[in-house]
């Protein structure tokens, strides 16, 4: 199950190259926006929650994660703010761009879906705002989840119903010397 | 018939894949066919900064020997036999046809060196 009914489709999808997303994030008001949303994620600035304050927060998901200390939005800026423009979820470590994958995985996918008969499926998570996709298929699931949501692009944590790795490999094969 | 690859003396199948980045840009990649990797496609990190890749995201992949390894995810397109695929693509040593693209089709390997490999999409 997911956001929207499954549709259970075979591992390859027919795509035209025009069919190719375009890289949504190196327009600065795009990141401008991306700093602003995952300020909602962590939490930190959520003044939005008391009666006196009712901002642009207001409709947003809840939180993911450990409670964070309230701090106002200058404080954040200030915090993830660096040379090269406001911080994305496209600069978080792996292990805390999994962190909240597998959080929001938890909270959202993880009660509406059968675990044991649904393992092998690909769970596909925007980081950023908790959308998902669910689908037999790592390309339909991220597919699908871009087509509802272009910005989701480059901030999707893949892994399946029932594990959190999504892939095997045999080893990380290493060129000829 | 279907797509034509060989084995190598080394025992490995390879397949000659057309790789594209959908915005014009495409290689010929010889890829071993890894049937211990259930993704689609692993390609080199030189390869997909020369194809200009897009990223799509990133996952954690489990390797034969327990550990795990953070990988990003990459869009991609593939030709196989006269229809493009889209794929996503993980980083890897080198090109890789996993279970996921191989999904759907048939493979015969003859396994000597030299020896045919045919890949024919199961009706």
């Amino acid at each position: 199950m997911s956001t929207e009914e499954p549709t259970l489709v075979g591992s390859k999808r027919r795509h035209l190259p025009e069919e190719k997303h375009m890289d949504r994030f190196r327009h600065p008001s795009r990141r401008c926006l991306d700093s602003l949303r995952l300020l909602d994620m962590t939490g930190i600035g959520r003044e939005k929650h008391t009666p006196t304050n009712t901002g642009r927060f207001d409709q947003s998901p809840a939180p993911v994660g450990n409670a964070a200390p309230k701090v106002g939005l200058n404080m954040w800026t200030a915090l993830f703010t660096r040379p090269g423009g406001p911080m994305s979820v496209q600069d978080l470590s792996d292990e805390e761009f999994a962190r909240r994958g597998n959080a929001i995985f938890e909270e959202r996918v993880r009660p509406t879906v059968d675990v044991d008969a649904e393992a092998h499926k690909f769970v596909a998570i925007d980081v950023e705002t908790g959308k998902y996709e669910i689908d037999e298929s790592e390309v339909t699931a991220t597919d699908r989840l871009v087509d509802r949501e272009p910005e989701a692009e480059g901030r999707i944590w893949l892994r399946r119903v029932g594990y959190e790795h999504a892939h095997r490999l045999g080893a990380l094969s290493t060129p000829k010397a | 018939m279907g797509l034509i690859g060989r084995v190598t003396a080394d025992r490995e199948a390879r397949i000659p894949l057309l790789v594209g980045s959908g915005e014009g840009t495409e290689r010929e990649v010889d890829a071993v066919i890894d049937t211990g990797f259930n993704g689609v496609l692993g390609l080199s990190i030189r390869l997909i900064e020369e194809l200009g890749l897009a990223r799509v995201g990133r996952e954690r992949m489990l390797l034969a020997n327990g550990e795990f390894h953070f990988a990003r995810i990459y869009r991609a397109f593939v030709t196989l036999e006269d229809s493009v695929y889209s794929a996503r693509v993980v980083e890897a040593g080198e090109p890789l046809a996993g279970m996921g693209l191989l999904w759907e089709y048939e493979l015969r390997i003859q396994c000597v060196d030299g020896g045919q490999v045919e890949l024919e999409r199961l009706s």
